[in-house]
């Protein structure tokens, strides 16, 4: 089992150097894509460890999107221009937020449960849209600076997108260490018993609704995360970040690369932004496209696009 | 003063029968087949379509109801059609990858609806003796309100004795407490299924080209539709068909007077409605404890 | 002393009554079991006791705590296991960490993210402490879906004895299982009683295996206790015989 420990790390560090040295060859949209890539594999790895860890499917992740990237955005407006500030804020106020949606949410069965996080994330799209004094409204919040990184001495200006990239891939690395150590720590074998079989896990001792709680506020600081950076990298907030569509995205991207996988979530992210870009100019009716590739996925591929690898060569990634 | 009182009251109610319509269907397919049908919203949207579609092809010569019911039976059909095609493929997977296949399908049915009926918006000129208004109390209130009231109250009528008093309908609320004992007593559990689905679905279309006369189609409002089918679900309960009448009612009524004094308010009032469910009741008014 | 005592316990579901007055004592250290036709409502009991259900009426009380409509995690805490008529383990989880969730809730390790090299040992000790117990030690990498159904109902059974309980509940441990395997399991049960020192409350039908290893014998037959002795003169009762004879007629 140890073996394996050090293959993933291997790998993991492999990835992280390469993404390293791929802007020195990128030209500056490509650069913005990978930025954007790394976002939205942040955004989906939340729902894969919520769904794939837990077993609890959550269709509203986007309320809480769009929660960190309000919050960022307000913040630089009104209050600060270094970054620290802004962030902290962001991850406290998707705490907070998730805490009290994820209270009322845990006490009913997965499926109500998936419903009520579509509603949730709704409802906060409404206030979103309708609180125009405070976000914008409609317009949402435009022009929102990128800050600067102050570490000791050192005034890191984010502005370049250079800079801003790294600050991502930083962000990145982190956040997937910490949830590999979450999943394979004795705390995520508690999750996967919950997943299994929740009725045995509370008669084995578990207080199940305490257990759902914590991995779904986890699930939503990381997609607070994501809209932060989100935020900070396209340079505005507005109210259809929380609409149930941008919530479809991580789960898009998830199944697409391999629900089952670890990698699953960044090989999907990289995917579908690319084809996104790419095709999108091609195929007319996107949305068309998009729903029979994921249909025949589900269907006949639910292991995505790594299950399908792993099939084949019998690896994990 | 009573005057308006009573008519926002009438207001609402027709507003509330409307939104009962659509929810209806939702509640079924869920008490009968445990399942969320999530792209309910967008069945809706295609039954507005439809109706447009027909009454466009034949002019408005028909009686109006008949482009109702056969937009209803159209919609019905598509869903038998993806009942046996699609979902039936995942009932034996877990419920929630059927959730995840509705989730896809919203996005099946909008990108067909965009290739065959085009982004832009729609409207539909009512019929002249739908049309206009008529007195009520010595104040306005338009015709095609009281249409919507008496064809609802109508359809909700033909579906409870339809439930209740006929072999399908008693059959199908068995195969809903317990479908592995109904289909025990030899009795098709998939048709039973089949045919709610295709049931509930045809109420959403109908419910769509009913309330088409009201707003403009366009392709996103199947989102907003679902929105308030799941703020009606909570409130009245999951599976509940009483409590999704009541709850339609409400709403209805509520924002019928949140349109006249607190308009801005009136977006978000389903929501506030369904925190406060949350919080105090969590089952729903007439939702069955855990 | 009474390890397990319910008084005038009743559950009702709408009009149906499915335990109408259920007085049962429990002695710490026994095996105790509960027999009765079908219907009768032992498992309605067990679901009443482990926190499953709520009472209708009357009051639970373990070591004199009353735990009456208490949550399941906050019995299992206190020290009552279960197990279930229908194999309800953690299908896709090895046999080893089907095991080691138990020992790790007991022990309050599951929020120990950087656990010590001892910490570690610890847990797999008593993990494979567990698998000793009930057999299984080398199958501890077995996925549990693929386990033969009397390996589930062992696993079923090392679950709950991993909970370190004072009272195992065994919800008919030998359905289903071929001669071989009863004894096998009739045998665990002797063990668990006898070296762990736990209480067990046993519901089953095969009333020979019963009637080997209880030390008392509880009767349940539509709802109410109609007899409660030693499994000799239980064997004698008229009132007995008639409850499952009558169903028959």
């Amino acid at each position: 089992m140890n073996h394996k420990k050090w293959q993933v790390l291997a790998i993991y560090i492999f990835v992280i150097i390469l993404l390293s040295v791929f802007p020195i060859i990128l030209p500056s949209f490509g650069l913005y894509l990978l930025n954007e890539i790394l976002i939205y594999a942040i955004f989906s790895y939340a729902f894969y460890f919520l769904f794939s860890h837990v077993g609890y499917l959550s269709f509203g992740q986007a309320a809480y999107f769009a929660v960190g990237a309000y919050s960022v955005a307000l913040m630089y407006k009104h209050v600060s221009s270094t970054i620290w500030l802004p962030f902290l804020t962001a991850i406290t106020v998707t705490f907070i937020v998730a805490f009290i949606i994820g209270y009322l949410s845990v006490r009913v069965t997965k499926v109500y449960f998936a419903f009520l996080t579509l509603a949730f994330a709704q409802m906060i799209y409404t206030i979103l849209f309708l609180w125009q004094s405070f976000t914008g409204g409609d317009d949402g919040i435009p022009n929102v600076p990128r800050g600067y990184l102050n570490i000791y001495f050192m005034k890191i200006n984010l502005e370049s997108a250079h800079n801003f990239y790294y600050f991502t891939l930083i962000i990145f690395a982190i956040l997937i260490f910490i949830l590999r150590k979450l999943i394979t720590s004795y705390f995520g074998l508690a999750l996967r018993s919950i997943r299994e079989n929740i009725e045995r896990a509370s008669f084995v001792g578990f207080n199940t609704h305490r257990y759902v709680l914590i991995a779904f506020i986890i699930s939503a600081v990381y997609s607070g995360i994501a809209g932060a950076l989100q935020a900070s990298l396209a340079k505005m907030a507005y109210p259809e970040l929380s609409y149930w569509s941008t919530s479809g995205e991580p789960i898009l991207m998830t199944l697409i690369g391999g629900i089952y996988s670890f990698s699953g979530p960044f090989i999907g992210a990289l995917l579908y932004i690319f084809l996104k870009t790419y095709l999108m100019a091609i195929i007319g009716n996107w949305v068309l496209f998009l729903g029979i590739v994921l249909l025949i996925l589900l269907l006949f591929f639910r292991g995505g696009v790594m299950g399908f690898f792993e099939q084949k060569f019998g690896i994990e990634l | 003063m009573e005057a308006v009182l009573f008519i926002d009251i009438l207001y609402g109610l027709s507003r509330g029968m409307l939104y009962f319509l659509m929810a209806s269907g939702l509640t079924l397919t869920f008490s009968v087949m445990g399942i969320i049908n999530f792209a309910h919203g967008s069945f809706v949207m295609v039954g507005a379509y439809i109706t447009w579609s027909l009454i466009q092809w034949t002019g408005v010569t028909w009686p109006f109801i008949a482009f109702l019911i056969l937009s209803g039976i159209i919609v019905g059909v598509i869903g038998v059609w993806i009942e046996i095609f699609l979902l039936r493929r995942i009932y034996k997977a877990e419920q929630l990858y059927q959730l995840l296949l509705t989730f896809v399908l919203i996005l099946i049915i909008d990108g067909l609806a965009l290739e065959i009926w085009g982004g832009s918006f729609r409207s539909m000129v009512l019929p002249r003796y739908l049309a206009g208004g008529v007195s009520i109390a010595g104040r306005p209130f338009p015709k095609y309100f009281l249409f919507i009231l008496f064809s609802s109250i109508c359809i909700a009528i033909i579906l409870w004795v339809f439930l209740y008093k006929t072999k399908f309908g008693k059959v199908s609320r068995a195969a809903a407490m317990d479908a592995e004992i109904t289909s025990t007593l030899g009795i098709n559990v998939s048709l039973i299924y089949c045919g709610m689905f295709a049931m509930g679905v045809a109420l959403a279309g109908f419910s769509g080209g009913l309330g088409l006369a009201m707003s403009c189609l366009s392709l996103g409002i199947g989102a907003n539709i679902i929105v308030i089918c799941f703020a009606i679900i909570v409130i009245g309960g999951m599976g509940s068909l009483k409590g999704s009448l009541i709850a339609s009612l409400i709403l209805g009524v509520f924002e019928s007077f949140g349109d006249h004094y607190f308009p801005k308010l009136a977006m978000a009032l389903p929501f506030i409605l369904m925190s406060l469910i949350l919080i105090i009741r969590p089952q729903g008014l007439f939702g069955e404890k855990e | 002393m009474n390890i397990l005592q319910t008084k005038g316990v009743k559950k009702a579901f709408e009009k149906f009554i499915a335990l109408n007055g259920i007085d049962l004592e429990v002695k710490e250290g026994e095996i105790h079991s509960i027999i009765g036709p079908n219907g009768a409502g032992k498992t309605t009991f067990f679901n009443l006791i482990s926190g499953k259900l709520k009472a209708t009426a009357g009051k639970i009380y373990f070591n004199e705590e009353d735990i009456t409509g208490k949550p399941p995690h906050e019995i299992a805490q206190k020290g009552i296991a279960r197990t279930f008529q229908i194999v309800n383990i953690f299908l896709n989880l090895t046999v080893l960490e089907n095991i080691m969730i138990s020992i790790l809730n007991i022990r309050k390790k599951t929020f120990d993210f950087f656990p010590s090299p001892q910490t570690q040992n610890y847990i797999n000790e008593e993990t494979f402490k567990i698998l000793k117990v009930i057999g299984m030690e080398n199958q501890a990498y077995t996925l549990a879906g693929k386990l033969s159904h009397g390996d589930k109902k062992k696993l079923d059974m090392g679950i709950g004895l991993a909970q370190n309980p004072k009272i195992l509940l065994l919800d008919e441990p030998m359905a289903g299982l071929n001669p071989i395997e009863n004894q096998a399991i009739t045998h665990l049960i002797k063990k668990i009683a006898g070296k762990e020192k736990v209480t067990i409350i046993l519901i089953e039908h095969d009333v020979n295996a019963v009637f080997s290893i209880s030390d008392m014998v509880t009767v349940f037959h539509q709802g109410r206790v109609i007899a409660e002795d030693k499994p000799e003169d239980i064997r004698e009762n008229k009132l007995v015989i008639e409850a499952y004879l009558g169903e028959e007629f």
